[in-house]
């Protein structure tokens, strides 16, 4: 499990969808979505937990360990503050084998 | 190799049927993930950061071209086009969807594989030497011995649920290519002076966050009796060690907290009890035999040791002369070959192949090495009987496919886990760093300069990538939110086996590739001889000059 965030305003909840395992971000509508842009902020500590709880329920069914995420607005943009977050977000920061032999096979 | 029989088959099977069964409840929502967890991890079915991670078992390391090309299949069929094989010989296949698991199980099952006990608390696929029943310098083939206590390992009802995961490695010869000393338990294949069979067993060794090396609990095993000193050592294991503290678990902590001469006491008494209440746990020798049958030498050729086709071409081919130097090894049979296929492009994530490879590779071992293919630890293939003929055109095919990276044993030859890019463990990235060293050290002739040299690249403290035992290890960590990473040096896995010493304080990850190259530097300016290698002068040195180097400018 992940750590608690310490004492962050902004804060999403995220979890890995049931199925495929993908990373999900809970909405202010009560989905998930795999664009954290669409996930729902919250900004007291109160909050998010209470949220938490609620979005705990989905585990038994279509979600995975759903988990407080801390972010930050940058230019308009919801962006985790820790990298391992960033990287679930954009996934991999290398590039596919298959992607790498065809770039090499072109140039 | 071996081939399953009625009761492999069934009991794979039926596995397939009940989790199938079990996948179903999970996605309609009647199990929940705290009921289905254990059940998916007793199947290889991990939740890393971006999907299901499916990790499939190799037994001891060995594959049929069939099995291979199923691999294939599954990498294309159900995965991105390709997979990661492991430092436990598996292979992991990181897009997985959960619904699609009881598919891929049963495509396994149709060619005698599976994922059972590729995770949990159980014995884990038991490795051996890669290039066993070929190499050189080996006393006798591991494999039937590995293969044995697979079965008696499987499913085992009584060590279903140890304190903690459990890894057994043997070798057959006695230049240790499986890393049988960081091992839970590791078996050396060796004959009496009688030249009878038996092992040297080893307990207690592991990586992970406390590194230690095994110790010798009995210097000759006869053969026969392997089955109950295991049982043995598993008992004492399951009733002493610690469920208390997951990371102090291992049987290398109660090795350690016991002391060895208190556990192998222990584990005497328990080994006479056995052999009191049970003999049927002896391995027959009939039995022994029967399996045996299974790995008997494949039909090779009498031929001249050299081979004037491949000594021809390797003139004519300076690749070709490079990959023959780097990538073969010694074959037991004059005229073959063990033959490497590394894994490790130039500037490439270490350890994947493409679905094409894959086949490309399945395709060489059928016409080439009597249809078997291995996995190393080290992350690369091998092709354990070429025809020292048939190098030349073997050489040709891979080097189409981008598998003819004449590096095997290099520096570029890192072994790395997936790291923070896919492993929900990893506090760093492992890949990238590899790839960058990789980029640095690529041109031959540097990498010919510097020699043998092991770099092993972990992305947490768990250790997948064997720093611990990298000549060169790094350890990649976060700290206040950025990647570190902390340089190992002196650790070696193979038969004079050492765990590497923390030279400092770690590097950003914009600074680690040169920080590589200060060690490399330091050991070429401090070698006495360029036969003298890392490892070599490092023991002759100790690490003072390397941190010095290091650290020079910080001081």
């Amino acid at each position: 499990m992940m750590k608690k965030p310490r004492s962050a305003t902004q804060l999403v909840i995220s979890a890995n969808d049931a199925g495929d395992g993908r990373t999900v971000y809970r909405t202010a509508d009560s989905r998930w979505t795999r664009d954290i842009a669409e996930a729902r902020i919250e900004t007291s500590q109160a909050g998010a937990e209470a949220l938490l709880a609620i979005c705990t329920a989905d585990s038994a069914v279509r979600v995975v360990d759903p988990y407080l995420v801390e972010v930050v607005i940058q230019d308009g943009h919801v962006r985790p503050v820790r990298y391992r977050e960033l990287i679930r977000v954009e996934g991999p920061t290398v590039d596919p084998l298959t992607d790498l032999l065809s770039s090499r096979d072109a140039a | 190799m071996y081939r399953y029989d009625e009761f492999d088959r069934a009991f794979v099977n039926e596995r397939v049927a009940e989790f199938s069964d079990q996948v179903s409840r999970r996605l309609s929502g009647e199990l929940s993930e705290d009921q289905f967890k254990p059940l998916r991890l007793m199947n290889g079915v991990y939740l890393q950061l971006h999907a299901y991670m499916l990790r499939i078992a190799i037994p001891y390391g060995t594959l049929s071209s069939r099995q291979l090309r199923k691999l294939s299949f599954i990498a294309r069929t159900y995965d991105r086009g390709w997979g990661h094989f492991t430092t436990r010989q598996n292979l992991q296949f990181n897009w997985i969807s959960l619904k699609d698991v009881p598919e891929i199980l049963q495509h396994l099952a149709d060619v005698e594989m599976h994922a059972i006990q590729t995770s949990g608390n159980c014995i884990r696929n038991v490795t051996a030497d890669h290039f066993a029943g070929a190499a050189a310098d080996e006393v006798a083939d591991p494999r039937p011995y590995a293969e044995i206590l697979r079965q008696w390992s499987s499913l085992h009802p009584e060590f279903t649920f140890l304190p903690r995961k459990f890894k057994l490695a043997v070798t057959g010869a006695p230049n240790d290519r499986a890393a049988i000393q960081v091992h839970d338990i590791g078996l050396e294949l060796k004959r009496d002076a009688a030249g009878a069979t038996g092992f040297a067993v080893w307990v207690g060794g592991g990586q992970g966050r406390t590194p230690m090396i095994a110790k010798k609990v009995r210097d000759f095993l006869p053969e026969s009796e392997l089955l109950a000193y295991c049982t043995a050592i598993l008992r004492v294991y399951n009733l002493y060690g610690r469920r208390d503290n997951k990371f102090k678990a291992r049987i290398k902590i109660l090795v350690h907290e016991t002391g060895i001469e208190e556990l192998k006491r222990d584990i005497e008494a328990e080994y006479e009890a056995l052999r009191a209440e049970n003999l049927e746990l002896a391995v027959p020798a009939e039995e022994v035999e029967r399996i045996g049958r299974y790995f008997a030498p494949p039909a090779f050729e009498t031929r001249p040791a050299v081979s004037t086709v491949l000594e021809r071409a390797r003139l004519l081919d300076p690749d070709l002369a490079a990959f023959v130097e780097r990538n073969l090894t010694a074959h037991k049979q004059p005229g073959y070959a063990a033959l490497t296929i590394s894994l490790k492009g130039i500037g490439l994530p270490p350890g994947d192949a493409t679905a094409e490879q894959m086949e490309v590779v399945a395709d060489l071992a059928e016409r080439y090495s009597f249809d078997e293919a291995r996995v190393s630890h080290e992350q690369n293939l091998v092709l354990p009987h070429v025809r020292l003929d048939d190098v030349p055109a073997v050489f040709a095919a891979l080097k189409a496919a981008g598998l003819g990276t004449a590096n095997a044993g290099l520096v570029t030859d890192i072994i790395a886990c997936p790291g923070l890019d896919f492993c929900a463990l990893a506090n760093a990235r492992s890949i990238p760093v590899a790839q960058r060293l990789s980029e640095r050290f690529g041109s031959p002739a540097r990498q010919r300069e510097i020699g043998d040299l092991k770099l092993k690249i972990s992305g947490c403290i768990n250790a997948c990538g064997h720093h611990h035992v990298g000549h060169i290890g790094i350890l990649g960590v976060e700290r206040k939110g950025e990647e570190f990473y902390q340089i190992t040096l002196g650790g070696s896995a193979d038969q004079s086996c050492s765990i590497g010493e923390i030279v400092g304080k770690g590097f950003s990850s914009d600074e680690i590739v040169d920080a590589v190259e200060t060690v490399v530097d330091t050991y070429i300016r401090l070698r006495t001889s360029p036969q003298e290698t890392f490892i070599e002068a490092f023991r002759r040195l100790g690490e003072a000059p390397f941190r010095e180097a290091l650290y020079a400018e910080a001081v």
